[in-house]
């Protein structure tokens, strides 16, 4: 794959194939991410996305294809690239009898931080993850969105240039989902390449400069989220939340530049359909009139259409 | 190597804060260890049987056997003689307190003396086989030299001698057995119940304490962070380094810490320090070999340590763990140098009784390091392959 313009990319993946047995997993992906840019593997279950995660960072060997991570190759013994890569698994690959900072202080040492500098890091990501005051507490008395947070912070501790994360938000409440979502997104700011791989759209959308749909092990589509949008067609539904009158939030609304209809809803949700290319910009904060004023100032996206 | 300790530093911190890994490797051994020494009591090398004597008779044989076998100096360090007024109470109190009873009937020395049949009887207890044996034997005994006394006794008196035949008779039945038996262990020192127990507990244990190691590999797979350690940079076999490291540790932590504890708790005497540390890292190597064979078999950590567990009890009861390897059957006696358990024992039951002899250990070390060098390198070459799939 020739990858042409902006900065050299920090992963590039090519024509990777993996077959068990008679079932092919991955048939011929490739895609290459850029420092900074938060990349989505979109598919449901059983596309494959595990398996290319799992070749990416060196856990499984490709029958065929190539990965590179920062010009490097990766296979099951590439420990220099392998040391670039932070990997977050889909399950919650901890240790319970091991307190929060002592699983950081070990996987940050398996990359090679000794001394002060592993206990900045360590401090870093608890804060990160917002578990500073649980650090010293065994996992085994975490709460499931806790040890998926820690579970983040232990990819994050050695500030790879490429973090891959897999179906993080699987079985999360909805507050350490918008957690970890927050996390993510703070990410793609210092620079780390994400490849982030999930089932829902609505994640992707929210997160992913440019999204790659998986599919029976093939990359059927690949682009940026409006390109996607203009490949395949359709609308977003957009859901807004306001307090107060709110047929004239759904009146105002009705007036944002791309917004075909707007729907009032009785638990004070608005729901807009706008147009296909691009998303308005979201109505600005405050309250525009008396009789209404936002709860939540932003587009929130529901589904695709 | 950095790394691996690093891994292996991981480890003995999670076994340390598991209690049941404590109980498996320090007090349940020790635990059985004092119960068995208990149970057996005094010193289990050398036998003890109480038998009672019913002399209705009064004689000069009856006492003859009861002077001349039963309270023999060869035997008195095995034989308590405990005389009472009947028959019917010597009966009575061989169903529960005595091994073998002797009923010497009135007459008995007359009848001898003057060549006619004679007889007495031997009880013995349901309970106790071997005093009973043992009463057998030297009634059996007693009566082949009465045997051979009267054949004596015809033949002088046929051929013409002038003595008296039952002075005769009485002289002959008197004289002691020229064969006694001088009963003492090879060392010179006798073995303790604690002196053997406490190493077949300790080695019997050391199975499941590295078991617990060992399963190492399998529980992180369990737990998912075996893919995170595979993604680290860090090699498959740097990983299984350290486990294996840990799990050394433990083994050697574990039998230095009963050979301590025995020791001060139970008396038991384990040899020359240097000596027993030598065999005891050649007994957990072995020891590690075999568990990391077996568990390179399983697919599941419960797999692992079910595989372990038989393992373990197999080999334990081969090597002579739970029955004194020298009062087995001759075939199990052999079948314990099968074992690297086995021989580990069998060097130990020689250190306890303070042999000087360093052969016995020194071939001992090498069998384990044998097994340890065997095993080990098939169950490590699979356990990295494992980490490769």
């Amino acid at each position: 794959m020739a990858v042409q313009g902006g900065p050299a990319p920090i992963l590039v993946c090519q024509g990777l194939a993996k077959r068990f047995g008679h079932r092919v997993a991955v048939d011929g992906v490739g895609f290459h991410i850029r420092s900074g840019e938060r990349y989505g593997l979109l598919g449901p279950n059983g596309a494959g996305k595990t398996t290319t995660i799992s070749m990416i960072c060196g856990l499984l060997r490709a029958d065929r294809g190539e990965v590179r991570v920062a010009g490097l190759p990766v296979d099951q013994q590439a420990t220099t690239a392998k040391a670039a890569i932070g990997f977050v698994p889909q399950e919650i690959a901890l240790y319970p009898d091991l307190t929060g900072r002592e699983n950081l202080r070990f996987f940050a040492r398996l990359y090679g931080l000794r001394g002060s500098r592993r206990d900045e890091r360590v401090d870093a990501c608890l804060e990160l993850v917002g578990l500073s005051d649980r650090g010293d507490d065994l996992v085994d008395k975490y709460s499931g969105g806790m040890q998926r947070r820690l579970n983040i912070a232990a990819g994050l501790l050695h500030e790879p240039r490429l973090l891959v994360l897999d179906e993080p938000t699987v079985g999360v409440d909805p507050q350490s989902r918008h957690a970890i979502l927050e996390s993510v997104e703070a990410l793609g700011t210092e620079g780390i390449a994400v490849l982030y791989t999930t089932h829902y759209m609505e994640e992707a959308q929210r997160l992913c400069d440019r999204i790659g749909i998986l599919d029976e092990g093939k990359l059927i589509a690949e682009g940026t989220r409006a390109e996607l949008v203009a490949l395949i067609g359709g609308r977003d539904r957009v859901r807004l939340s306001a307090d107060g009158e709110l047929l004239a939030v759904a009146e105002a609304v009705a007036q944002v530049d791309g917004v075909e209809q707007v729907t009032a809803g009785e638990d004070g949700e608005a729901l807009a359909k706008p147009s296909p290319a691009s998303l308005p910009p979201p109505p600005g904060p405050g309250p525009p009139s008396p009789a209404w004023r936002w709860s939540s100032p932003t587009w929130r996206r529901s589904s695709s259409i | 190597m950095s790394l691996a300790l690093v891994v292996a530093a991981k480890d003995l911190r999670q076994r340390l804060r598991d209690r049941s890994a404590l109980v498996v490797s320090i007090v349940a051994p020790l635990v059985l260890a004092a119960i068995i020494s208990a149970a057996i009591g005094g010193n289990f090398t050398s036998f003890r049987a109480t038998f009672a004597v019913a002399d209705d008779d009064g004689g000069p044989l009856a006492k003859a056997f009861v002077d001349g076998v039963l309270r023999s100096p060869s035997l008195t360090k095995v034989v308590h003689v405990r005389v009472v007024s009947s028959a019917a109470e010597a009966k009575r109190i061989t169903r529960r307190d005595v091994d073998a009873a002797f009923l010497i009937p009135a007459g008995f020395s007359a009848a001898i003396t003057s060549a006619q049949p004679a007889h007495f009887q031997v009880v013995r207890s349901r309970d106790r086989l071997i005093g009973g044996q043992l009463a057998t034997s030297l009634a059996q005994g007693f009566a082949a030299r009465v045997e051979a006394t009267q054949l004596a006794v015809r033949t002088a008196v046929a051929s013409g001698a002038r003595a008296d035949p039952a002075a005769l008779a009485r002289a002959a039945t008197a004289t002691p057995p020229q064969i006694t038996l001088n009963n003492t262990s090879s060392g010179g020192r006798e073995l303790s119940p604690a002196s053997y127990f406490g190493p077949a507990m300790a080695l019997f244990f050391l199975f499941f304490t590295v078991g617990l190691g060992a399963r190492g590999l399998l529980a992180e797979r369990g737990t998912g962070t075996l893919g995170r350690l595979r993604a680290a940079p860090i090699r498959g076999r740097t990983i299984v380094t350290g486990k294996t490291l840990a799990t050394f540790a433990l083994g050697m932590a574990s039998m230095l810490t009963l050979i301590v504890a025995s020791s001060a708790l139970l008396g038991a005497r384990w040899g020359h320090p240097l000596v027993v540390l030598g065999l005891v890292t050649s007994a957990v190597l072995a020891a590690m070999g075999i568990i990391i064979l077996v568990m390179s078999l399983a697919r599941t950590e419960e797999q692992a340590a079910g595989y372990a567990s038989v393992a373990a009890i197999a080999l334990a009861l081969l090597g002579g763990n739970f029955v004194p390897i020298s009062q087995a059957p001759a075939l199990l006696r052999k079948l314990t140098l099968l074992t690297p358990n086995g021989w580990a024992l069998r060097a130990f039951t020689d250190l306890g009784t303070g042999a000087r002899s360093l052969s016995t250990v020194a071939t001992a070390i090498l069998v384990c390091l044998a097994f340890a060098a065997v095993t080990g390198g098939i169950g490590l070459a699979r356990a990295t392959t494992v980490l490769a799939e």
